[in-house]
């Protein structure tokens, strides 16, 4: 465990020096992935089909705001379905409008997943983000993922009918109209990704909420398995298109992402290294905030055992003061297992002359006993040659 | 000299300027009457764009049946039938954005009157430095 804590430490070290330029290669990664599947999806227009405008593109997103991402492919799928037909375009105008008038101006911060939603889908990863949307947003992102569905499904309806739609002449407006709108409403395997996709977030968000032991890894483990029954039992009744297997393996993935996401989450809390400016009266300020590390790198240096009567001896290492800090408790770490490592690895069992378990200090590395009692009294088992004590035999 | 616990409070105040802040300082801005009532022309805007389009892509659905049936079509029960349905919606989508914007004006006011409390102890050491 303790290697665990130290990788994570290196990570964060690591993080946050080169925060300043990992963010814009994420977005410009994310943004690439996008841009090519929508081109790769439609490829109509053929004229913003290739790699270098993708880059371009790719490159605007990077150091623009994540809503620029949003624009530019709306922009492209607009562009496409232009070129295969002014109707499928009208009608794709159209829906972008509403679903942003009616849902995505609640949660202009969860844009993004809109974007992300229909391109899992078209990998055949459907449970992939639910569940760690619940584990690092709002209920809010249970509406992005809703019009993340809800693009997904307008752009199968077109690409699958792309022929039929593509040889109709301009006069036979109604019947693209006709020939869209059936597809469109007919696809009801919509409706369970839409169920699906909001009742895992905005279940895990509560669940995690709940003032409970273990609400994180409670929240974790029922979104997946909410997600999975919902969309099986969807599948039973409406053909989504998606496999069992792609379900369960991609809950699966979500389930070791959002404990991935969790187990960072506490000591960046996603809050890079920030950078702001300020003045006052006397002085102009540029600071840089740099999130604090909650566990130090360091060899042990000093171990401390509190008695505990008839009970399991607390050892601490390292720095005692922040592993016992509240947040850390209250962040889920599991301190029992942490503590029980060393208490195994340096506890003797041998049983002194007076019948109290003796502290081996050999372990300790340049260290020193500080506020403890160099005995135990624990519930370790007694082997068979070894009697108790009398005055431990009258209080047991 | 710098003062650290100024440097502090500063700091966290400009993080949440330009972070979080920057939303609940603007809705902090009006009064909750007049936000609740912004949010709302803006639902019932978005509303009424909404529904135009979908009746026009109804209508254009079923043009060729009210072409062949023009003479016999009963265009104010047909507005009617509209009317209803667009109010319905209307009623269900102000409600729910009055809940949603009633959530972010308390969840700004909260943060705000904590930034206030901030921006008080600020001055406080700003006015004991001067002294000293």
């Amino acid at each position: 465990m303790k290697t665990i804590f130290e990788i994570r430490e290196k990570i964060i070290q690591i993080y946050n020096k080169i925060d300043a330029y990992l963010i814009p290669v994420l977005k410009l990664v994310v943004a690439f992935i996008v841009l090519h599947t929508i081109n790769s999806r439609l490829g109509f227009f053929t004229k913003i089909d290739s790699v270098a405008i993708e880059l371009i593109a790719s490159l605007l997103c990077s150091f623009l705001p994540a809503g620029v991402m949003v624009i530019l492919a709306a922009a492209f799928i607009l562009l496409h379905t232009y070129s295969l037909s002014l109707i499928a375009a009208v009608l794709c105008l159209m829906l972008f409008l509403v679903l942003y008038l009616l849902l995505l101006r609640f949660s202009p911060k969860e844009s993004i997943v809109a974007v992300i939603v229909p391109v899992l889908l078209y990998w055949k990863m459907p449970c992939v983000l639910p569940v760690v949307l619940g584990v690092v947003s709002n209920p809010g992102a249970a509406v992005a993922a809703a019009v993340g569905v809800v693009v997904y499904c307008f752009i199968k309806v077109i690409t699958a009918n792309a022929v039929a739609i593509g040889t109709m002449e301009l006069g036979d407006a109604a019947e693209q109209l006709k020939l869209i709108v059936d597809s469109f409403l007919a696809n009801k395997g919509m409706i369970v990704l839409i169920a699906a996709f909001a009742i895992t977030i905005i279940a895990v968000y509560f669940l995690r909420k709940l003032p409970i032991k273990r609400n994180w890894e409670i929240a974790i483990g029922a979104g997946a398995v909410i997600e999975i029954i919902v969309l099986i039992i969807g599948n039973i009744i409406i053909d989504t298109g998606l496999s069992f297997v792609s379900i369960i393996l991609t809950a699966i993935l979500s389930v070791a992402i959002a404990f991935g996401v969790k187990f960072f989450r506490f000591c960046v809390d996603f809050g890079r290294t920030e950078r702001v400016q300020f003045e006052d009266d006397d002085y102009y300020y540029y600071v840089k905030a740099v999130p604090k590390i909650n566990l130090g790198i360091a060899t042990p240096k000093s171990k401390s055992i509190n008695r505990q009567k008839f009970g399991r001896g607390r050892f601490v290492t390292g720095n005692t003061d922040d592993a016992y800090s509240e947040d850390i408790y209250d962040d889920g770490i599991d301190e029992t297992r942490y503590e029980d490592e060393y208490y195994e690895e340096s506890y003797s069992d041998e049983l002194d002359e007076n019948g109290e378990y003796t502290v081996e200090g050999d372990s300790l590395e340049n260290g020193e006993f500080y506020e403890s009692e160099e005995y135990y009294e624990g519930d370790a088992e007694l082997s068979d040659d070894e009697s108790m004590p009398d005055e431990l035999e009258e209080l047991f | 000299m710098l003062n650290q616990e100024k440097v502090i409070l500063m700091t966290r105040m400009a993080s949440y300027e330009s972070g979080k802040g920057k939303d609940h300082l603007r809705i902090g801005r009006y009064f909750r009457s007049d936000y609740v009532a912004l949010s709302l022309i803006k639902a019932i805007f978005s509303i009424t764009i909404s529904f135009i389009f979908g009746v026009a892509i109804y209508v254009y659905y079923h043009f060729e049946e009210y072409m062949a049936n023009i003479y016999e079509l009963d265009f104010l029960e047909l507005g009617r039938q509209f009317g209803k349905y667009y109010l319905i919606l209307l009623v269900v989508y102000v409600a729910i954005s009055y809940i949603v914007c009633m959530a972010q004006y308390i969840n700004a006011r909260v943060n705000i009157g904590r930034y206030k409390s901030s921006l008080k102890k600020l001055r406080k050491i700003n006015k004991a430095q001067k002294e000293d």
